[in-house]
């Protein structure tokens, strides 16, 4: 399977796009249409999106060499408007109105059953303008992710598909899925199968902004890396293992590619890497990056019957050497995030679990960073029997936090005071004892006095009222000292251990749980702003009415989702 | 010595006055050192006390971080010969300069080729002669001496700028042209060359000159003997008084822990009623030297861990009142009743509790999603709608790497047709990312409320700035095509309500 890559490093984007489309004329010349995929997760401007400068030079170049249908498709994230995202990031005046012949479709899917372990191709509903194209371009963004390391073409592919968040969910409540992390090896069938559906024919890879550290949204941890990099592939897969050699990375490492590798699919090998051709520009203004290129590619005979002496041909390399962009950070880790606010207690986790929590977290960061000095500090519970939290205010995270936590003592407040009509009836009772023995004393003989017997028929008939009669006798005022002395002191010994069976409880309100196996956090802002009181979090009521202009719904008002546990209590 | 020599007798009186003043040798009463004699700034027109002389050059050599000695070249590129040169020896006493040498180099020494072998070799010349290390080399071409004596140069242009400005354009000129060169770089000339890089045509700042000029107030500088204070040559629209001096130096007699409130109320009895100005200002001379070499020793292009440390600077700086700048008269906001009755209409609005930790993450927030990488943007000045002047920024990352004039013709252009001037721009441009519109009256208003308006006793002014507010509502007075996600939430809020939410971010929320 041979397959061309170029590279190309030039400031200036107009140019390099045009080189690049120039060399890949054999795969495009003599076709009409042409579907463009573009990423429109987020209304925030690259790298989490297409940079729409290389659309448009895209485009431009493309009419030139003869196109003249040309569809773009945007990729969203689950529950985001593509339309909205079209206009808020100025698409539609960029491209629509100097290109008038070019027409942008929103994702189109429905997914009709779901499976836990085997997922149907025909019960996926791919864009059948994409399936049924004549030449099939995507452009691509290298961003950070939990659970790949980079977000690359062939997980793009599963953004054309409608929710494909809910192709993971586990929704018949399998007991086994978090221990097996079933999460992850749906994901991985998912993202390559979906891909196998119409692999692209051309890939475009903007490496002139990359996001690293926290993705896929801009975030306040995220770090944005820059270069004048650009690369054209011919071979999606081929591409994808070369971008991440140029990133630093191991591709033997990532996880799609050594699913790829297995018997399963075997799609790489090293006769396909050994046919692998790279071309990269003759004139290199800028040394140091030459250098960087060709630690990892070999030299290779001029034996290409290409007639232009403009690109140079290359192989690959076994080994990893220097990347082209210095400085991509791994993905940070779920304690890392937010350690000043919040305790994160955590059981037997999936992979779903975790890169939802992160991206949770990660959100709140951002939007709470000016709430930070009023909030209480909260826990974070997520997994199946997490530890138990510190704090009152919590966030139960996931189906198995909410299941395996129902019965635990941080639902539940232990009040201190008590009212008047509940107080203690042995405390009481006590006290009673003490005043009848007092008039004991005064009134009878001393063996009457060790003999007489406090019962509770003798309290309630309040037959010690009558008597009036003192008599001072020190020796019975000292026994009854001891015998006071005795009476309280079993009395304190007794009353840790009763309060804790006789003790008034209230159920916490401060809990807010968000369902979902794994939860897509975009629905639960709304619940958050409650949790912590509106005047209190101004920064984060503020994104929310930001998130509410891009997604395809608003918030869920239902409140009866976050109060299951009112419901529990009282049965 | 043509062109040196007022430099020379300026620095040969201030190194005897050091002296001096080193030994104990001079009465360092109040009196005393105000009857000093005068003496004149070099290629400046003014004349300045022989103490205030010797402060400011104290105070310039910090800006500059000069503790070591250099030497002082006056080369003639086209002839290649040394006209005139001075060695200045620094001193590490309280005397700043402890010799002057003039002419330490011969004509004929050769200066091309590579500035770091060039400064070795004046090095290796001047320590076998005199005997002193020379730690930098500054060279300058003649004919910036020229342009400074000769008050036509810049000829029509000459009239309608101040003589402060004038010298802007000398500076910017000679790093344009190469003919200011020091080695090691002082991070100060380096920062100019960046400018001149990103100004392309830098004669367009005096469009925004005529803005600075009617906004000016006197500002005073002060240390913690002495103060100094800049004010702006003529009648201003609102003094009684002519200035005559632009720079005017005193004394500050009271140390006290409280000193700030003493030598405003000095200030405001003696200059107030003199000049009737709007407002003044006071800065804390230290801090200002501290934040201009910050930003000239910084690299660009800015990373986001730096631009955020200036901006928390400098916002820290606005939240210090009282302690680092202060301003008369006593803007009315400081006030608590005033800032009850303000709360209760639902802003709140503390400026001594300004959260500069969060309102910097939050900005960098901002240009990140709403900014690409390396965007080019078009800022349109307007008045009534109809285009003044315009800017086309080239951003990269956290600072501005390109600023080009739009060419007079394309202000003919119908402004109201938005998608036809975008395809236009992209045309002539290139790709163009977003057009922002600003009416310069509108610009004016807001600086004036900022700077002058804000520091009434009338309350009632200060709704001004609720109107001013409104106004952005109207489109004609600001805009922004195609919208980005922040400003469409600003447009369907309005921006009294956008405001109004803002306000919570602006302020910490514990104020006690």
């Amino acid at each position: 399977m041979r397959s061309k890559n170029y590279i190309t490093i030039h400031p200036d984007t107009q140019k390099s796009i045009q080189l690049l489309l120039d060399s890949c004329r054999d795969t495009i010349i003599e076709k009409t249409s042409v579907v463009i995929q573009i990423d429109l997760s987020f209304p925030y401007v690259s790298p989490v999106t297409t940079n729409p400068e290389i659309l448009y030079y895209v485009i431009e170049h493309l009419e030139k060499m003869g196109v003249k249908e040309i569809t773009v498709i945007g990729g969203t994230l689950p529950s985001v408007n593509s339309i909205k995202v079209w206009e808020m990031l100025g698409f539609d005046v960029y491209i629509s109105q100097k290109f008038p012949n070019v027409r942008f479709i929103p994702v189109e899917g429905n997914l009709t059953k779901k499976t836990i372990y085997e997922i149907d191709i025909g019960q996926i509903k791919f864009p059948k303008i994409v399936e049924d194209s004549v030449l099939f371009i995507s452009i691509i963004n290298p961003k950070i992710s939990a659970i790949s390391d980079i977000h690359l073409s062939i997980e793009n592919s599963m953004s054309l598909v409608e929710d494909y968040n809910s192709l993971f969910e586990n929704q018949i409540n399998d007991g086994e899925y978090c221990e097996k992390n079933l999460y992850l090896e749906k994901y991985k069938k998912c993202a390559i199968k979906i891909h196998q559906i119409r692999p692209p024919d051309l890939v475009l890879y903007d490496f002139s902004s990359v996001l690293s550290k926290a993705g896929p949204l801009m975030y306040s941890d995220s770090i944005i890396l820059h270069s004048n990099c650009l690369m054209a592939s011919e071979n999606s897969i081929i591409g994808d293992y070369i971008a991440l050699k140029m990133l630093g990375k191991n591709p033997d490492d990532n996880l799609i590619i050594k699913a790829l590798k297995n018997a399963d699919y075997s799609l790489i090998s090293q006769g396909v890497l050994n046919e692998a051709e790279v071309y990269i520009m003759e004139n290199f203004e800028n040394k140091a990056q030459f250098n960087k290129i060709t630690s990892w590619l070999t030299d290779v005979p001029n034996d290409f019957d290409r007639k232009s002496s403009f690109w140079k041909r290359k192989g690959l390399k076994e080994n990893n050497h220097l990347p082209i962009i210095d400085g991509i950070e791994p993905f940070i880790d779920l304690f890392d995030v937010f350690p000043q606010k919040t305790e994160i207690s955590k059981g037997l986790i999936c992979s779903g679990c975790k890169q939802h929590a992160t991206e949770l977290l990660l959100l709140l960061k951002t939007a709470m960073q000016k709430d930070q000095e009023v909030i209480p500090s909260f826990s974070f519970l997520l997994g199946k029997n997490p530890q138990e939290p510190k704090n009152e205010y919590c966030m139960v995270f996931g189906d198995c936090a909410i299941q395996t936590t129902k019965d635990r003592k941080f639902r539940k407040k232990i009040v201190q005071r008590l009212a008047i009509s509940e107080r203690d009836p042995d405390l009481e009772r006590a006290k009673l004892k003490i005043r009848l023995q007092k008039r004991l004393v005064d009134l009878r003989s001393h063996e009457e006095f060790i003999n007489y017997e406090i019962t509770e028929d003798r309290i309630k008939a309040k037959a010690i009222k009558k008597l009036t009669r003192k008599i001072k006798r020190t020796e019975y005022i000292n026994e009854y000292r001891l015998k006071i002395h005795e009476i309280l002191s079993t009395y304190q010994q007794n009353r840790v251990k009763k309060n804790l069976q006789h003790q008034k409880f209230i159920s916490n309100k401060n809990i807010l749980e968000i369902p979902g196996c794994p939860p897509f956090y975009f629905h639960f802002l709304k619940n958050v702003i409650k949790l912590f009181r509106k005047r209190w979090v101004p920064g984060l009521a503020r994104s929310k009415i930001f998130f509410e202009l891009c997604l395809n719904q608003k918030f869920p008002i239902d409140p009866a989702q976050n109060l299951n546990t009112e419901t529990e209590m009282q049965k | 010595m043509r062109y040196l020599y007022d430099l020379i007798d300026f620095y040969n009186k201030i190194s005897q006055f050091g002296h001096s003043w080193d030994t104990g040798q001079i009465d360092r009463s109040f009196t005393n050192l105000q009857n000093l004699q005068e003496i004149s700034i070099p290629y400046f027109d003014a004349k300045v006390n022989l103490y205030h002389a010797f402060k400011l050059l104290g105070k310039l050599f910090t800006f500059n971080n000069e503790k070591e000695n250099y030497a002082l070249i006056v080369y003639d590129f086209e002839k290649r010969i040394i006209l005139e040169s001075v060695l200045i020896n620094l001193s590490d006493t309280q005397a700043l300069i402890q010799e002057v040498i003039t002419d330490p180099l011969p004509e004929n020494l050769n200066l091309e080729g590579n500035i770091s072998l060039v400064f070795q070799s004046v090095r290796k010349f001047i320590q076998n002669k005199y005997a002193v290390q020379v730690n930098r080399i500054k060279i300058i071409h003649p004919q910036i001496f020229d342009k400074i004596t000769n008050k036509e140069y810049l000829g029509e242009n000459a009239q309608k700028l101040t003589g402060f400005q004038r010298m802007v354009f000398i500076l910017l000129e000679a790093c344009e042209n190469n003919q200011l060169i020091t080695f090691p770089e002082l991070p100060f000339i380096s920062a100019i060359s960046r400018l001149v890089k990103i100004l392309r045509d830098y004669h367009h700042i005096a469009v925004l000159g005529d803005l600075m000029k009617s906004l000016f107030t006197p500002i005073t500088l002060f240390d913690e003997d002495w103060y100094i204070t800049i004010n702006r040559e003529g009648k201003h629209p609102s003094s009684t008084a002519y200035i005559q001096k632009p720079f005017e130096f005193g004394r500050i007699t009271i140390k006290d822990h409280y000193q700030w409130i003493h030598f405003v109320k000095e200030f405001n009895t003696q200059y107030s009623k003199k000049y009737h100005q709007n407002a003044s200002y006071f800065l804390d001379i230290n801090w200002c030297i501290d934040f201009l070499s910050d930003v000239c020793e910084s690299e660009f292009p800015l990373t986001k861990s730096r631009f955020e440390f200036l901006l928390q600077r400098l916002l820290y700086f606005v939240k210090q009142n009282e302690d680092l700048w202060d301003v008369v008269p006593r803007p009315i906001i400081y006030n608590g009743y005033v800032r009850l009755i303000i709360r209760l209409c639902g802003f709140h609005i503390n400026p001594r509790k300004l959260s500069y930790w969060s309102i910097s993450s939050n900005f960098m927030h901002f240009l990140r999603s709403n900014f690409s990488p390396s965007s080019r943007n078009v800022i349109l000045l307007t008045k009534k709608g109809h285009p003044l002047t315009g800017f086309v920024c080239k951003l990269e990352g956290y600072s501005i790497s390109e600023i080009n004039q739009l060419p007079i013709d394309l202000l003919k252009f119908p402004f109201n047709n938005r998608k036809e001037l975008f395809n236009y721009l992209i045309s002539r441009f290139g790709f163009i990312n977003s057009i922002i519109q600003l009416d310069k009256d509108i610009l004016y208003r807001i600086f004036k409320f900022i700077i002058i308006d804000r520091n009434t006793k009338n309350p009632l002014k200060l709704l001004s700035a609720l109107f001013l507010i409104k106004k952005l509502n109207n489109m004609e007075c600001f805009d922004w095509y195609p919208p980005p996600p922040g400003y469409i939430i600003f447009k369907k809020m309005g921006a009294v309500r956008y405001f109004r939410l803002l306000n919570k971010l602006l302020y910490d929320f514990l104020e006690f």
